[in-house]
């Protein structure tokens, strides 16, 4: 959905939501181009016309820029942060982001939240590849090892913290990341880059763009890496290496009547592994065993689009995806059909209307093991939304004011709406304040309602039974969705033409969240074992509040820094019938503070120096130590064409925890230092 | 101001050899120039759009291998801007880039920049150039409606433009519709905005 919202907001002229985006990436590109020489001088000469009429400039007679229209935590990761960032996945490149808790539990897997709840089946964050939702059903969540794509080739990250629910659906409860690859005409001619390193052992990317015809464009890519294992806590080297290939392509048609068509897709297979514990049945009952897991995939997706700036844009989007992973003990394939349409069009000069409809299917098949099964194994959805916004700018355009909801239909809870009220106030060019209500669900998990999960086997002697127990997550088809209401304040202001600060605050309030209720024993003749069931229940609410600053500012020509800052405090409370002693704790397994500083430096002869300094405070429920880490960044281009970088990354320690798994006892390990080498060579 | 903006070039070279607090005040002083700069960065890109969507009548090209020659009449706005644009293929052509100070001085151009310095000679410009095939660009109030084909505006603090379509007809110049549904509409008899 938000690719085809995206490109519309993007293009109409002067609509509110359209400017938060568009004119937040802006602010971003132009501060993006600190230029040492003159021969440095930012091109802008492959962004097409409509990026072009994007671009914020400060005229002469405004010294100031106008600030971001957002009524939203927004924040963007350009091609070029990522560049200098040496970040070389989805997930180490959202650690920019303020408000984003990146944590790697070992070489293939992140947890990965946006405003707390982090695990590896963290659920409250729907990320987007082109506008194609990369969220599992199965858990609610992401596979990070798997959402992948050139990293050259992305032309953006817009990360939106806080409910995007009215516009992007369920799911969206705290935040949405839209990842946004350039277009196949940004990407003509061809691109090398290969290197090694001693965590990212080998690498190599390559991709070849053309025009088929004058309205035609292509780009092929294949790309493969191969990622060291990690060490354990005591030093010894973990099972957790990870290979991966994958392959894709993307076309797009411009016609000159402003119809565009892109039609995309990807394949990937991925062979990892990692040391899990599994529950059994016989003694001991519980095996240490490593794990291969084998993911692999694919999809395709087209897009059609018309958009008229002076009137109206209308786009329809088909996707197909098809995923699978398979373990020893745990697998799961996963088939989504899904199919939008969207259409904007003015009702006057200040009230503009958006609206869409939505449909999804998804099949999945599990694979069923005494450890781990979902009953039935064949599951099929349905989801049917709709949504509808408003725009309203009033007082000269200075205060705009978003109304809209989402209404969706899905198979477990039946019709969710989530409505949220947005607005901004700009009194001058260079500040704004925002404020905005939303609600918004998490709808519930395949898991959630129909897995079961035997976390625990306790021998016949533990519990003086007289067969073994086993302790189960069972899923419960009355579990009902999460929900949240959100309070949402922040203020943006330009004090200085190379200074922009951003303010986001935020008070979140929970009900219905996942407990875990003990449930009477399950004996059955048929059963070697008794079953304790911990059924999927909604007896937690919570709050969380918050501050997230981010800082952007472009000192000199050739010298630029961006830190942020966030500050997450969280209070979750069991009701008072509730029996979960466990799931009031995970408060404790999230960071209170956060700090990112990056330094860009654009040196004589051609070199790029570019510094990263991160801080993360302590889990104490996962006894993980608070961390301070730098990442170093030399790049050197001594041609047009060719470009040499040599990365150190968590250059601090010799390895450091940074998160570990909440379900499934896969083993964590610890993040070493690192040191990669790349050439990059492009034609 | 534009003086200031050829100054641009050595005040960055003079910053990175300054110390840091040194510098990081330059930094400041030096906002103007970036912001003009950057405008013009803009500009010069857009006017490499306007190669690739402004078709020209096949005899303002003597042979396939010619070049579209880009000139800027006047003093200079886009700095070293203007070589980003320099050489770049549209459309299968060589875009080549040109600066003159006078009038008298112009060859043949397909696309003319008319710098503000020159907007009091406007009307002469554009008198001289009747049915010629030639792209006039500016960013003067009113450049389009008064006979220049595509004049650059700034809204909301973004660069846009507006195409005098009888002012490219007569210049025999086929827009693309794309750039048309992009551009705001000027017609001579009657503004009109698409």
């Amino acid at each position: 959905m938000i690719s085809i919202i995206l490109p519309i907001l993007i293009y109409a002229g002067s609509w509110c939501v359209q400017k938060r985006l568009a004119a937040f990436l802006c602010l971003t590109i132009i501060v993006a181009a600190p230029a040492y020489s003159t021969a440095q001088t930012h091109d802008y000469t492959d962004l097409s016309l409509e990026d072009l009429m994007d671009i914020e400039i400060t005229s002469v007679s405004k010294r100031s820029q106008k600030i971001s229209e957002a009524a939203a935590a927004v924040f963007v990761i350009t091609n070029k942060d990522i560049q200098r960032s040496g970040a070389a996945s989805i997930p180490e490149i959202l650690r920019m982001a303020p408000g984003i808790h990146v944590a790697r539990i070992d070489a293939n897997k992140w947890a990965v939240t946006s405003r707390g709840f982090n695990g590896r089946f963290a659920n409250k964050l729907l990320v987007l590849i082109d506008g194609r939702s990369v969220y599992t059903p199965l858990f609610s969540g992401v596979f990070w090892d798997v959402q992948d794509t050139l990293i050259d080739d992305i032309d953006r990250i817009e990360i939106i913290r806080g409910p995007g629910a009215s516009l992007w659906g369920a799911n969206a409860v705290n935040g949405v990341i839209n990842i946004i690859t350039k277009k196949a005409s940004e990407t003509n001619g061809g691109l090398f880059c290969a290197g090694i390193g001693t965590e990212d052992k080998h690498f190599g990317n390559i991709r070849y763009g053309a025009k088929l015809n004058a309205e035609t464009d292509y780009r092929i890519f294949a790309k493969y890496f191969n990622r060291d294992y990690s060490l354990d806590s005591q030093g010894h080297k973990a099972e957790d290496k990870w290979d991966s290939l994958r392959a894709g392509f993307r076309m797009d048609w411009q016609s000159t009547d402003n119809e565009s068509v892109t039609i995309q897709g990807d394949i990937y297979n991925n062979h990892s592994g990692d040391t899990i514990t599994i529950s059994t049945i016989a003694p001991p009952y519980s095996n240490v065993t490593d794990e291969d897991n084998i993911s692999k995939g694919g999809n395709i997706l087209a897009r059609w689009k018309i958009q008229n700036p002076a009137s109206s844009s209308m786009s329809v989007q088909i996707y197909y995806d098809s995923a699978e992973f398979k373990t020893e003990f745990l697998g799961s394939k996963y088939d989504t059909l899904d199919i939008d349409f969207s259409h904007l069009f003015s009702l006057s000069d200040s009230h503009k209307l958006m609206w869409g409809l939505g449909y999804r299917f998804i099949h999945e098949n599990n694979k069923n093991s005494f450890y781990s099964s979902m009953h039935p194994d064949v599951l099929n959805d349905k989801i049917l939304s709709a949504f509808i916004q408003g725009d309203t700018t009033l007082m000269d355009d200075s205060l705009c004011i978003t109304m809209g909801s989402k209404f969706e239909r899905n198979d477990y809870t039946g019709f969710e709406i989530q409505p949220n009220i947005r607005a901004i106030w700009s009194p001058r060019m260079d500040q704004a304040v925002w404020a905005s209500i939303s609600r918004a669900v998490r709808t519930p998990s395949h898991s959630e309602t129909y897995g079961e999960l035997k976390r625990y086997v306790y021998p016949p002697e533990r519990l003086g039974t007289s067969l073994p127990v086993a302790i189960t997550m069972m899923g419960d088809k009355n579990f009902e969705s999460e929900v949240v209401i959100a309070y949402e304040i922040g203020y943006r202001i330009r004090p200085a033409q190379r200074l922009s600060l951003d303010i986001a605050t935020f008070y979140n309030d929970y009900e219905r969240l996942l407990s875990g209720e003990p449930g009477p024993l399950i004996y059955s003749p048929l059963l070697p074992y008794i079953i304790f069931p911990f059924k999927a229940n909604n007896k937690m609410s919570g709050i969380t509040y918050g501050v997230e600053l981010s800082a952007d500012w472009d000192m000199l020509d050739w010298w630029r820094f961006q830190a942020s800052y966030t500050r997450l405090m969280l209070d979750y409370k069991m009701d008072s019938n509730s029996f979960d002693f466990a799931s009031e704790s995970f408060e404790e397994e999230t960071p209170h503070h956060l700090f990112s500083l990056r330094s860009s430096m654009d040196l004589p002869h051609d070199l790029e120096l570019d510094l990263w300094l991160r801080f993360v405070d302590k889990l104490p429920g996962q006894h993980v130590d608070s961390y301070t880490t730098l990442d170093l960044r030399l790049g050197w281009k001594p041609t047009q064409n060719m470009e040499l970088s040599l990365v150190g990354q968590n250059l601090l320690e010799r390895k450091h925890a940074e998160f570990r798994q909440e379900v499934l006892e896969v083993q964590q390990t610890e993040i070493e230092r690192s040191v990669y080498g790349k050439i990059k060579y492009t034609f | 101001m534009k003086v200031l903006f050829k100054m641009t070039g050595q005040c960055k070279r003079l910053s990175i050899m300054a110390s840091i607090i040194l510098v990081s005040s330059m930094g400041y002083a030096a906002d103007t120039d970036l912001s003009v700069n950057k405008e013009y960065q803009v500009k010069a890109a857009f006017m490499y759009n306007f190669a690739k969507f402004v078709e020209w009548p096949e005899h303002a090209f003597p042979d396939d291998s010619s070049s579209i020659i880009l000139c800027v009449l006047g003093e200079n706005p886009f700095g070293t801007a203007i070589n980003s644009i320099d050489g770049k293929i549209a459309e299968g052509k060589r875009l080549e880039v040109r600066l003159y100070e006078n009038l008298e001085d112009i060859g043949q151009c397909h696309i003319l920049f008319i710098s503000s310095s020159k907007a009091e000679e406007l009307p002469v410009i554009l008198a001289s150039l009747k049915n010629r095939s030639v792209l006039t660009v500016g960013d003067i109030e009113d450049f389009a409606k008064r006979g220049g084909v595509i004049n650059f505006i700034t809204k909301n603090n973004r660069i846009h433009f507006e195409i005098n379509v009888n002012a490219a007809q007569r210049a025999h110049l086929k827009i693309s519709s794309k750039l048309a549904n992009l551009a705001k509409i000027i017609r001579e008899s009657a503004e009109g905005d698409n």
